[in-house]
């Protein structure tokens, strides 16, 4: 199953329009210049900002469909979606471990596993898998900023969501670890999970299964990265995908 | 450490300000010098004393808690909604802070009093109860814990809660799991400045509850009364005031401030 997103909202004063439907188990980067609402749309998909008109289509865990729909007011809360989020920066719950941190989604009901023993194997697994091991005693406040962002993933890789949600996760990392967790991003997926990650990096965005473009709250290019860079539909994107 | 040289300030302004705090110093030192320092233990385990000493203690306490349940929510409606009307519920809530207590005291006989606008339609009894000097440390304290949760909470970025939502927790565990452990060391700090104004009150005490040993009457109180009988004891129970004041604020500085 798809994720299909074709909505428009107002959000302090920007308008953001979308249309875009990402197929199962595949990755769509999101890229577009600074302050063009790549962030707003990653919220509103989350669902932390109500849109106007249209509708937003996900995959439920249990192979349901999960609908964001204000004509049919069919409005899913935050809690309800079948998503996680990774803000730019990270926002780990300052008053909790680093372990708890990672367990909060589970023991409130996301991801679907309910033992205590198989929740703290899920968060060492993820731990682990963004090359953290060790750290789980720590408090954010110890921890670097490319630390903090890595944890940030691991949080969302233990919940096993069909939809991942990640703002610019490689922005605080350093290179020989953003290697690790962009494996950490492919290993740790469940087969169709589908991934929308905002970047400003190139290879990220050429690696994608898909590519979209948004300059000034409006889309201006939706397509397979090969395509995209062969026939850049705007300057913005020729500069960062072309040559 | 070239204190002197990077910290320097005009002469007079040291002379102004070592004035101040001459104004500050000295009746304390006073105090400290003018104590019985050898009779102190008879004074403090007379029985009077003790029983001031107690009420005080249940008074002052039960105000901090009776506070933080009642402020905590108040705070949240305050830095959390918009309404019409909210700076005036502010005004209301934060008018004990410089209000008389005693004219607190007097709004509190008409309006909880045997014959009050709410105490006749209710039967209360609260004037010289226990009960009724509770209440009034609890007007005049919670404030402090407001102000201080209040701001806690505007200063906590409300994406920590939509994180949590996103993460799955419902409001109630946001609310728990969250906002509140996020904001506790203000709520610690407010229910310690709401205790120390409790255990300080005075005015609205003795005009809503009276000054009745062993039932209202607290430590201000016993003090006030002492000093015209027994100076000796007032001074003494100045000095037991004044050693719980400074532990208090010793207290709040190295343990409640979150350092940063």
């Amino acid at each position: 199953m798809s994720l299909v997103a074709a909505f428009s909202l107002t959000h302090n004063g920007f308008g953001l329009g979308v249309d875009l439907e990402v197929p199962a188990g595949q990755t769509l980067a999101v890229i577009g210049p600074n302050g063009s609402g790549k962030s707003t749309l990653l919220a509103t998909l989350a669902g932390h900002n109500a849109i106007k008109t249209g509708s937003i289509e996900m995959p439920g865990p249990s192979g349901q469909r999960v609908v964001d729909n204000p004509a049919k007011q069919t409005w899913v809360g935050p809690e309800d979606r079948p998503v996680a989020l990774v803000p730019q920066d990270g926002l780990l719950f300052p008053h909790l471990s680093v372990l708890d941190n990672l367990r909060f989604g589970l023991r409130h009901g996301k991801g679907g596993v309910q033992p205590k023993d198989e929740q703290l194997a899920r968060c060492h697994q993820a731990l682990a898998s963004v090359g953290l091991t060790g750290l789980d005693k720590k408090r954010p406040g110890q921890l670097s900023g490319g630390q903090a962002q890595r944890v940030a993933i691991a949080r969302v890789l233990a919940l096993h969501q069909p939809i991942l949600l990640l703002d610019e996760p490689l922005s605080r990392i350093d290179v020989s670890n953003r290697r690790l967790v962009r494996q950490a991003l492919l290993d740790h997926r469940p087969e169709d999970q589908i991934q929308v990650i905002v970047t400003h990096g190139r290879d990220h965005t050429m690696t994608a299964d898909l590519v979209l473009a948004i300059e000034r709250g409006k889309v201006t290019g939706f397509g397979p990265p090969s395509e995209m860079s062969a026939n850049p539909p705007t300057e913005w994107i020729h500069e960062l995908l072309g040559g | 450490m070239s204190r002197r040289r990077t910290s320097s300030i005009p002469p007079a302004i040291g002379v102004i300000a070592a004035l101040g705090l001459a104004l500050l110093v000295v009746p304390l030192i006073a105090l400290l010098v003018a104590a019985p320092w050898s009779g102190l233990i008879d004074l403090f385990t007379d029985r009077d004393t003790v029983d001031a000493v107690r009420v005080s203690l249940i008074v002052s306490i039960s105000a901090a808690i009776l506070s933080t349940l009642f402020g905590v929510p108040i705070a949240f409606v305050l830095a959390r909604l918009n309404f019409r009307g909210k700076s005036l519920l502010r005004t209301v809530v934060t008018v004990p802070l410089v209000l008389p207590p005693v004219v607190t005291g007097v709004a509190m006989l008409y309006g909880f009093g045997r014959r009050g606008l709410i105490g006749r339609t209710l039967g209360l009894q609260l004037p010289f109860t226990t009960v009724g000097a509770v209440l009034a440390a609890t007007i005049v304290a919670m404030p402090f814990l407001v102000l201080s949760v209040e701001g806690a909470l505007r200063n906590t970025d409300p994406r920590f809660e939509q994180m949590a939502a996103s993460l799955g927790a419902r409001p109630l565990a946001r609310w728990a799991k969250v906002t509140l452990p996020m904001i506790r060391p203000s709520i610690l700090s407010g229910m310690v400045l709401a205790w120390a104004r409790a255990l300080g009150e005075f005015g609205a005490t003795i005009t809503f509850a009276g000054n009745l040993p062993g039932v209202t009457q607290t430590l201000p109180l016993k003090i006030s009364v002492a000093f015209e009988q027994d100076p000796d004891q007032a001074l003494a129970l100045s000095l037991l005031m004044l050693v719980v004041a400074l532990a208090v604020l010793v207290a709040l500085r190295d343990r409640w401030v979150p350092r940063r």
